[in-house]
């Protein structure tokens, strides 16, 4: 279960949230792609005990997760998932994007 | 054509409004405050523009049709913590083409905790689709991470965020306006509960009901009044399409301009309001303005200019001390200046010629992507 970056078929720019127009070549048809892991940039603890996290990606790609399974430190490679429940090993969930736009 | 700023409102702003208040009303209120302000009555509004998060179902014309006010001209902005400069910046022009002569810009919000919850759940589709699931309830983790990067490469600490949040309690005792008041010290500061690490209670603003105004008019028709006349307004928006590490802020690109348009530089302004939605974009803003130098000492800036109130910062205790009424946040900072420009600013008054505003909002996903700076000098 990874997490799911949209792809400009056209030059292969990579985003999330998704966009309508991509902004290196303005084209307009973009893939779904699978991300299986990413780099932990950033974390934060809440009060309420969730960690949060920052993770890049290839191609200027920055997810904000929640680390599930464990915790992470900044430099990490992390796996990523879309489903918060894929918990029995460390991993960033990352809210699947909605194809609404 | 130069343009002014007459008359200043704002609704007392409450952490706990009471039973039956309205968004509607508490605008009205903000709004009739200025207009008396400036010497004016509703008959003599011809433009009118408002932002506001909670007004659904109504919009600008409800509020205009149920004030009375007959236009010529009207807006509705949706921009957050930077809808004070980009509706200033249409008012602007749009009394310069003589499409209206006397503009009243507004925003406000009940912000009470159902409607705080109900904002940041559905900020956008963006925070709706991939920031609520984690689950996240507003952007506090958002800047908390954007803090820690500020902190990494400045290398600063929390102390010296504490600061500015002392200073603005500082300046809030001199505003019976604020919602907090009694003095905040940096033991207290440091000793709060964390709210997402490294943010404690004090870096974040106290949600409030309430609403701010400002009238602007042509200069001929402020003859003889106490006046802020609007020497420059530039804005940005999405100046980063929310990649990066969010340091920078639209004001950027935009504030080089606003000082060159005002004829004001940025280490000569008497009085600043930049956007407090957290310390970290106060230093954030301070730099990109161009009051911060690239390259300074900002824990040194922090201590020796804003701790020690030398500089006259967010004089009404920013939002941070006087609370940030939704929408009416970046609206608060111009309220203030223009009370300090025409010399109603009480016991925190400063002895002040020119003046700059800054707005930051709209965080699209990791951070703001509006920006404006507003650039206003006292004349009479
Ligand atoms: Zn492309």
């Amino acid at each position: 279960m990874s997490a799911i970056i949209q792809t400009c078929t056209n030059c292969s720019a990579s985003y999330f949230p998704a966009r309508l127009i991509c902004r290196h070549c303005h084209g307009t048809e973009f893939a779904d792609d699978k991300a299986d892991t990413g780099v932990v940039e950033t974390t934060t603890r809440l009060s309420n005990g969730l960690q949060i996290a920052t993770i890049t990606c290839p191609g200027d790609v920055y997810l904000i997760a929640r680390i599930i399974g464990g915790t992470a430190d900044a430099g990490d490679r992390i796996r990523l998932t879309n489903d918060p429940n894929d918990d029995t090993a460390v991993a960033a969930f990352v809210p699947l994007h909605g194809t609404e736009l | 054509m130069a343009v002014s700023i007459i008359g200043a409102g704002e609704s007392p702003y409450t952490r706990h409004p009471q039973p039956g208040t309205t968004t509607s009303r508490t605008l009205a209120d903000a709004i009739g405050r200025a207009l008396k302000d400036a010497g004016l009555t509703p008959g003599d509004v011809d433009g009118f523009a408002v932002s506001s998060f909670t007004l659904d179902p109504d919009h600008a014309i409800d509020l205009a049709w149920k004030m009375g006010f007959e236009l010529s001209w009207l807006m509705q902005d949706t921009n957050g913590g930077a809808s004070a400069g980009n509706m200033l910046q249409h008012a602007v022009h749009a009394i310069t083409a003589g499409d209206a002569s006397v503009i009243v810009v507004a925003a406000g919000d009940l912000m009470d905790h159902t409607a705080f919850a109900k904002l940041v759940a559905r900020y956008n589709s963006a925070t709706e689709n991939h920031l609520s699931p984690l689950p996240l309830a507003g952007p506090n983790a958002l800047f908390a991470m954007l803090t820690s990067r500020q902190m990494e490469k400045f290398g600063l600490v929390r102390e010296d965020y504490g600061r500015i949040a002392v200073a603005q309690r500082q300046w809030a005792a001199g505003n019976p306006g604020a919602v907090y008041r009694t003095p905040l010290t940096l033991d207290d500061y440091l000793g709060a509960p964390l709210v997402a690490e490294p943010l404690g209670r004090f870096d974040c603003v106290p949600p409030v009901t309430g609403a701010d105004a400002v009238v602007i008019v042509a200069d001929e028709r402020a003859d003889g009044k106490r006046k802020a006349k609007v020497l420059s307004v530039t804005a940005s928006y999405n100046a980063d399409n929310q990649v990066g590490d969010g340091l920078q802020t639209g004001l950027r690109k935009c504030a080089p301009l606003a000082w060159e348009r005002a004829g004001v530089s940025p280490e000569d302004v008497d009085i600043i309001s930049v956007y407090d939605d957290y310390p970290a974009m106060v230093v954030a803003q301070l730099m990109d303005i161009g009051v911060v130098t690239d390259g300074a000492d900002i824990a040194e800036f922090i201590d020796t200019r804003i701790h020690s109130r030398d500089l006259a910062l967010n004089t009404s205790g920013g939002q941070l001390s006087a609370g940030q009424a939704g929408s009416a946040g970046g609206l608060h900072g111009l309220v203030e200046a223009a009370r300090q420009l025409r010399g109603q600013a009480g016991d925190r008054q400063v002895h002040a010629k020119t003046a700059a505003v800054s707005g930051y909002g709209m965080v699209l996903y990791r951070h703001g992507s509006c920006a404006n700076l507003t650039v206003l000098e006292a004349g009479q």
